[in-house]
């Protein structure tokens, strides 16, 4: 499984990135490996507020719904528009652009309480 | 407690990821639903069936029994036959959905994996001493091998000529490396694809599954099989229909043959003359994927309820089929609740998909 050194991870099998106070927000390669092909993502609304640990993005495979989770709070500020038309995006680049939005967080210290890599690396061996 | 078919090891070996169905642990993908959903429907693909339930029955009165206990006119098949029917309770609820098989001096019938009790049960309860049912499910395996290049993939392992077979007809195939103690090949399916279903004797089924697999045969798993189903409108047992579900509503009206006794008769008789109250109805989303148990919506009020749903990898949109408190006419436009989020839907024409012959 590939897992970027440069991220930190939610245990629900989201990523997110430091960019300044602004957060970007994707799922792992193992969480679109284990969801199979993605046919749509329903994203939030740009402005949203949201709070870490909420529901607030669905991915849809063929077969279910899967609930993606913020991993910090704070405000929508961009979404991956491309994936309205290319959903697969996420199942072919789950880092780059298949990043699903990106958040101007309220507090970064908050990305301080996920995982390190070599911590979600060892969830799923678990 | 899960029960596996003699194909488990296989699957193990193909990396399945498995999923519990009707108490069966049975492979839902190999590689991906999609992949095998389209393998199916522009090549072929094969899916382990055998978690299907098996009778026979058999005596000289069994063909008068069966009349009773289907909705379908079962005097009428001749031996090699095999027609799609319904059994139902009292109330006209479907208590399965089968295919009988006529033999020279029996029938096989076919039932859903999860109700292999319930319709022995009943079947049993009513027979009279002179017919005779048993259950041969332990017994066979079932692969079901669906596609447009089936009948090629398949002739190269057959004595007998397959061009002559057609759609719902069977018949005692002869291969040519295995010697099955057991075994039937019909041309039917649940994919709306052209393909036949195999039933053979346990002993000889992986030696049929690596055949096909060493031919190039797509190992499919029930996701496919239900993505499938669904663009061709074939029920499934406990979403469309059930024991609570009369064939009128199920718009399976078109199976009865209403010259005759049978049970359930009279409960749908009635509903015939005085109308039904739900109605099922096939819709499609642009956005979003409806899936079971979603409302279906007009104007804020919730109107029906969403049975089976998938992304149809077909069409590359959402499908579902659902019960409406009223008949909608094709191009009504409604809304579903997908995700908490209103997602404009359409009726539309059932089936969704109708491979072009």
């Amino acid at each position: 499984m590939n897992i970027p050194q440069d991220l930190k991870y939610a245990p629900s099998h989201e990523w997110a990135k430091q960019e300044g106070s602004k957060v970007r927000v994707g799922i792992t390669d193992h969480a679109q490996h284990e969801i199979t092909d993605v046919v749509h993502v329903e994203l939030p609304a740009v402005g949203k507020k949201i709070k870490k640990g909420q529901p607030c993005a669905v991915v849809e495979s063929v077969k279910a719904a899967f609930d993606i989770y913020a991993p910090v709070s704070g405000t929508v500020v961009e979404i991956n528009t491309k994936l309205e038309n290319s959903p697969e995006l996420v199942n072919q680049a789950s880092y780059s652009d298949g990043f699903f939005f990106v958040i101007e967080a309220s507090d970064t210290s908050e990305l301080n309480t996920l995982m390190s890599p070599a911590d979600y690396a060892k969830t799923l061996q678990a | 407690m899960t029960i596996r078919t003699p194909l488990y090891d296989e699957h193990v070996k193909l990396k399945a990821r498995f999923v519990e169905f009707g108490g069966w642990e049975m492979p839902v993908m190999y590689s991906t639903i999609m992949s095998e959903h389209h393998a199916v429907r522009t090549k072929c693909g094969m899916f382990d069936a055998s978690h299907m339930g098996e009778f026979v029955l058999s005596g000289k009165n069994c063909v008068a029994f069966l009349d009773m206990m289907v909705v379908g006119n079962m005097s009428t098949l001749l031996p090699g036959q095999a027609r799609y029917t319904l059994v139902l309770n009292d109330n006209g609820g479907i208590i399965d959905d089968l295919i009988v098989y006529r033999r020279e001096n029996d029938f096989l019938l076919v039932v859903n994996a999860g109700n292999i009790d319930k319709d022995f049960g009943w079947l049993m309860q009513h027979k009279p001493v002179d017919v005779f049912l048993e259950n041969i499910s332990a017994n066979v395996s079932l692969i079901a091998l669906q596609g447009p290049n089936s009948q090629a993939v398949l002739q190269h392992m057959i004595k007998d000529r397959l061009e002559n077979l057609n759609y719902f007809n069977f018949f005692k195939p002869t291969f040519t490396n295995i010697n099955p103690s057991f075994c039937l090949l019909a041309r039917t399916g649940y994919t709306g694809e052209d393909g036949f279903e195999i039933f053979i004797s346990n002993n000889e089924a992986v030696a049929l599954w690596q055949a096909l697999l060493a031919s190039g045969v797509k190992p499919c798993g029930l996701g496919a099989r239900d993505t499938l189903r669904l663009e061709a409108c074939m029920p499934l047992h406990g979403h469309e229909i059930n024991d609570d579900i009369t064939p009128l509503e199920a718009s399976l009206g078109w199976a009865i043959f209403w010259d005759k006794q049978f049970i359930g008769r009279e409960a749908i008789w009635h509903q015939h003359i005085h109308g039904l109250g739900t109605y099922l109805t096939a819709i499609s989303t642009e956005s979003g994927v409806p899936r079971q148990g979603y409302d279906i919506i007009i104007q804020g009020k919730a109107i029906g309820t969403i049975t089976s749903g998938t992304f149809s990898p077909t069409l590359k949109k959402g499908i579902a089929l659902g019960y409406t408190n009223s008949k909608l006419t094709v191009g009504t436009a409604l809304q579903v609740l997908i995700n908490d989020n209103l997602k404009d839907a359409i009726v539309v024409q059932r089936p969704f998909y109708r491979r072009k012959t």
